[in-house]
């Protein structure tokens, strides 16, 4: 009776393969951790770091039956990670694309911005900008950037009128350009190096 | 256009100290199914570097885990339900019979399964926490433990067949004419007059039976084994080495759990807690794991399960923390939990 102790690894395959729950909670004991950490690297978020933990572990158990027990099961589940985490990062780039784009914008008039300054740095201002700007620019400028939305569909949203619109979003774009580009550079500079 | 993947970027990225550069060269390797290949032989080595220290602050998975054994029960049950199977549930709170409940519910179904079609099997659920005893129609006695699911064939005087996934206690009633069997994993167990208890739980490695009385068969499927068990003996079958093994035992203490009492002789308490965790359906986290090897004797007889581990707790070195049942997100109560560390 050895299901008191703790499983080698071999044993782990061949106790999955007869769906153990108990060589299950080892197997997640000894690596949800370290995958969760992982994938917080790449995703950079709370939640979707969990997200394929979940998915990861749902996944071994799921074909739990297939399992070989010659191979590392540590490769397997490597495995399984990468390809959860390229999916996710790929719609994390997608869905972030706004920010993205607008900083590809503001790094053609300042090309320091590509290439010396912290990218999350960066993002935070951007974000800090953007949450000052008047309400109504505010509202403007995410429904075209980060919505999407054509100046047309905002105009009549908003009732306000397409010229109204593109001049938002043009001073709002102006706004950050000088954030940006001017001023504010040294302390972005500085945090940089502090940190590098 | 598959570029060189430089570990060096990745490693900025992973630090959170990367510029948009880097940002836009990392998306370009993931994006593009070229380079799957090399991305993944470098993450790998950046999987391998990656130290996760348990100094560190861990986080708490405790609700991705409690999701992940939702789904592994939920798939465990719903394999039973696709079968086309009359149930008939019992609670028990101690040791109460129920034979009226039971007996009433089979004279309903044995009404219902005139028309063959409707179902071919009966089955009767201990649930965790509790156990359960009936007859079967054959004026067998039946004594189910906790975590126990029995089934047998409507016709059962015609053939007298049932099957367990758990533990369970017969008192078979003597018939010569017609052999009782018990088909438990790959264990088939066949009877004439005996008093016999079965073993065999789909999560653990090894099942057994226990011989009290009289004399049992037991055939493996698909021939694996076959041995003829006497009185006092105890078949053991390791699943993972597809062996059985019988040895003497001292049955009436090993199925002393059908009369309502939890018995210990010097077993180790990792052992003890495991038996009290399934009697009561309680989950047991063991912080000091030296606790695990202190060998443990006592009965206890029909007992709350507050009052065993204080009783416990009086011999064994050990302190206890019994936490309280939350509801999780899904309105459902999560399992009581006892953490037990060492008392110095």
């Amino acid at each position: 009776m050895k299901h008191a102790d703790l499983y080698t690894e071999q044993e782990l395959v061949i106790s999955l393969q007869h769906a153990s729950s108990d060589a299950f909670r080892q197997l997640f004991d000894l690596y949800s951790q370290k995958l969760y950490h992982f994938a917080l690297s790449y995703l950079k978020s709370d939640a979707e770091a969990e997200e394929i933990v979940q998915e990861v572990f749902l996944k071994i158990w799921e074909n739990r039956a297939s399992l070989k027990s010659d191979k590392s099961l540590k490769s397997y589940l490597f495995t399984i990670a990468f390809n959860a985490i390229k999916k996710k990062f790929n719609k994390k780039i997608r869905e972030d694309k706004y920010r993205y784009d607008l900083i590809e914008w503001l790094s053609q008039e300042k090309p320091e911005l590509e290439s010396r300054i912290e990218y999350e740095a960066l993002l935070e201002k951007l974000d800090v900008l953007i949450d000052q700007f008047p309400e109504k620019r505010k509202k403007i400028f995410l429904s075209r950037k980060k919505e999407g939305k054509s100046i047309e569909e905002i105009a009549a949203e908003m009732d306000i009128s397409p010229k109204t619109v593109k001049n938002q979003i043009t001073e709002g774009m102006n706004s950050l350009k000088k954030s940006f580009c001017n001023d504010d550079l040294s302390a972005l500079l500085f945090y940089f190096l502090f940190v590098s | 256009m598959s570029e060189k993947i430089d570990p060096g970027i990745i490693r900025k990225y992973t630090s959170g100290h990367y510029t948009f550069r880097d940002l836009k060269q990392i998306a370009r390797w993931f994006r593009d199914d070229t380079s799957h290949d090399e991305l993944m032989s470098a993450v790998h080595s950046n999987w391998d570097e990656f130290n996760w220290s348990e100094g560190l602050q861990g986080k708490d998975l405790s609700f991705v885990y409690n999701n992940l054994r939702k789904k592994i029960l939920a798939e465990k049950k719903s394999f039973i339900l696709k079968q086309k199977v009359l149930k008939v549930y019992s609670r028990v709170a101690a040791i109460l019979l129920l034979p009226l409940l039971i007996y009433s519910s089979y004279t309903i179904t044995n009404r219902l399964l005139t028309k063959p079609q409707n179902a071919r099997w009966v089955e009767v659920v201990s649930p965790y926490g509790t156990r359960t005893r009936f007859d079967l129609p054959d004026g067998t006695k039946v004594s189910m433990n906790s975590g126990t699911r029995i089934r047998y064939s409507a016709d059962f005087r015609k053939e007298r067949k049932l099957r367990v996934e758990g533990e369970a206690y017969f008192d078979v009633h003597h018939d010569a004419s017609s052999p009782f069997t018990v088909q438990a994993g790959v264990m088939n167990v066949t009877a004439l007059g005996t008093k016999f208890s079965v073993t065999s739980f789909p999560n653990e490695n090894s099942a057994d039976v226990v011989l009290e009385e009289g004399k049992v068969q037991i055939t493996g499927s698909k021939n694996l084994f076959s041995e003829l068990l006497s009185p006092g003996e105890k078949f053991a079958y390791d699943r993972e080495s597809k062996r059985g093994t019988i040895e003497k035992v001292d049955a009436k203490y090993l199925t002393s759990w059908k009369d309502g009492l939890l018995m210990f002789r010097g077993e180790p308490l990792g052992e003890v807690m495991k038996r009290i965790g399934r009697w009561y359906n309680v989950k047991f986290e063991i912080a000091d794991p030296e606790v695990e090897k202190f060998r443990y004797r006592a009965t206890f007889r029909d007992e709350p399960l507050e009052e065993v581990i204080r009783l416990i707790s009086l011999t064994a070195p050990i302190k206890y923390e019994i936490k309280e049942r939350k509801m999780n997100n899904n309105d459902q109560y999560e399992e009581k939990t006892v953490v037990i560390r060492l008392k110095k």
